[in-house]
């Protein structure tokens, strides 16, 4: 059995994930509105109460990827005093 | 074999149900109903709080976790945009005098001081008071600087490092409340780095664009090293005292990374579920119930709060 399940969810604020959430589960948000939820019962669970989209890892890894991609071109555009300020955003290899 | 007595100095106390969950942290009892030893310990986790008004990163927070304020910052361009945060929500939106990037604070959610920052551009000088309702421009910083960083109170402030032009400066200055003076310089200057405290007792801690495990006590005149951090951090933020302090989120590339210092030493803390730099704290409230909001997330910019917490919870002592 795999460690994680993966999803997709708009973080709607105060209580989308809980103290006792974070207790329960191992939970990570990434670019895309992507989550990495740990692979147990009450991780699932988070997910579908939150109206959440169960993706593949593969799936939910092509999400990420078009985010950063998109990030890394909106930065190839910035001005050199930009870049000297902030790093080129880099690929995000999901657990 | 060396008895709890002889190891603690007092014998293991029993009871018949467990006392309050209140009772002092990391102390241990007998209950007499289950047969077990028992004890009461903090367990840390970071929890989802309401969404900031606008996505944003390279700002600055102040207050506690239920009376919290965000102000300016890029999202991206310079924005002018403040907000509070009453614990579950953030609230209508006031605007300081000018739009800035890399700003630092002070104070609390209705007594707030902001200086320095960018646009970009020549870094600033500005400073102001907010009051609870609008924001006021005050005597200026006497050096410009963004990426600096603030602790104190609105009367009492500090302004620690930052970066002028390519350099990141040690200067030091401290807010009397009506203009600033210099103050101990440090002995490397920090930028983007994670602070807390108060003008005679603070602590900052990393630093851009070099990540760092350094850390740096303030106690009003000079500067001595503070412990060193489990991992290096740069582009972080603080929250809490100089001896109970809260370091989260650091990068490139962003973690959810979080630690905690006793004025001693740092330890790790469960991290954060959206990894981010160039976040903003409430970075004066304490570190055990403290938020962080906004950010970048390694790709663009968040408007995500979270909320820190520590609960005292009794946990059965086992063997294994």
């Amino acid at each position: 059995m795999s460690l994680f399940i993966y999803g997709t969810a708009a973080n709607t604020g105060k209580d989308f994930f809980t103290y006792q959430d974070r207790l329960d589960f191992y939970l990570s948000s990434q670019p895309g509105n992507v989550w990495v939820i740990g692979n147990n019962e009450k991780g699932a669970v988070w997910l579908a109460n939150k109206n959440g989209i169960a993706k593949t890892k593969a799936e939910a890894q092509a999400i990420v990827d078009a985010e950063i991609t998109a990030a890394q071109t909106e930065w190839d555009a910035t001005s050199d005093e930009f870049k000297t300020k902030n790093e080129r955003p880099t690929q995000i290899t999901l657990p | 074999m060396s008895t709890y007595k002889q190891l603690v100095g007092k014998y293991v106390k029993s009871y018949s149900s467990d006392p309050s969950v209140s009772y002092a942290e990391g102390e241990l009892w007998y209950n007499t109903s289950s047969n077990t030893f028992k004890t009461s310990v903090l367990v840390y986790a970071w929890a989802s709080g309401g969404n900031y008004p606008i996505s944003v990163r390279e700002f600055y927070g102040v207050g506690t976790q239920t009376a919290g304020l965000g102000f300016n910052g890029t999202s991206p361009g310079g924005t002018n945009i403040s907000s509070e945060y009453n614990g579950s929500s953030w609230g209508s939106v006031v605007n300081p005098g000018i739009s800035a990037i890399a700003r630092a604070g002070s104070g609390t959610q209705t007594a707030a001081l902001a200086f320095g920052g960018e646009n970009p551009g020549p870094a600033f000088t500005s400073t102001e008071e907010y009051n609870g309702s609008s924001w006021t421009a005050q005597n200026t910083l006497g050096s410009g600087r963004y990426a600096l960083n603030g602790a104190g109170t609105q009367g009492a402030g500090l302004a620690i490092g930052g970066r002028s032009g390519g350099s990141s400066p040690a200067a030091v200055e401290e807010y009397g409340g009506t203009s600033w003076t210099s103050g101990g310089g440090q002995p490397s200057g920090t930028s983007y780095a994670g602070s807390c405290g108060t003008q005679t007792a603070a602590i900052v801690f990393g630093s851009a664009p070099s990540a760092t495990t350094a850390s740096y006590e303030y106690d009003g005149s000079s500067w001595t090293t503070g412990g060193v951090l489990p991992t290096s951090v740069q582009r972080t933020s603080g929250a809490g005292t100089q001896t109970a302090a809260l370091q989260a989120g650091n990068g490139p590339p962003a973690t959810g990374l979080t630690s905690a210092y006793d004025g001693t030493s740092w330890a790790a803390r469960p991290s954060m579920a959206t990894a981010r730099q160039n976040l903003a704290s409430s970075a004066t409230g304490p570190s055990s119930a403290s938020m962080v909001f906004g950010g970048n997330p390694g790709s663009g910019t968040t408007n995500a709060t979270e909320e820190f917490t520590g609960t005292a919870t009794i946990q059965t002592v086992t063997t294994s």
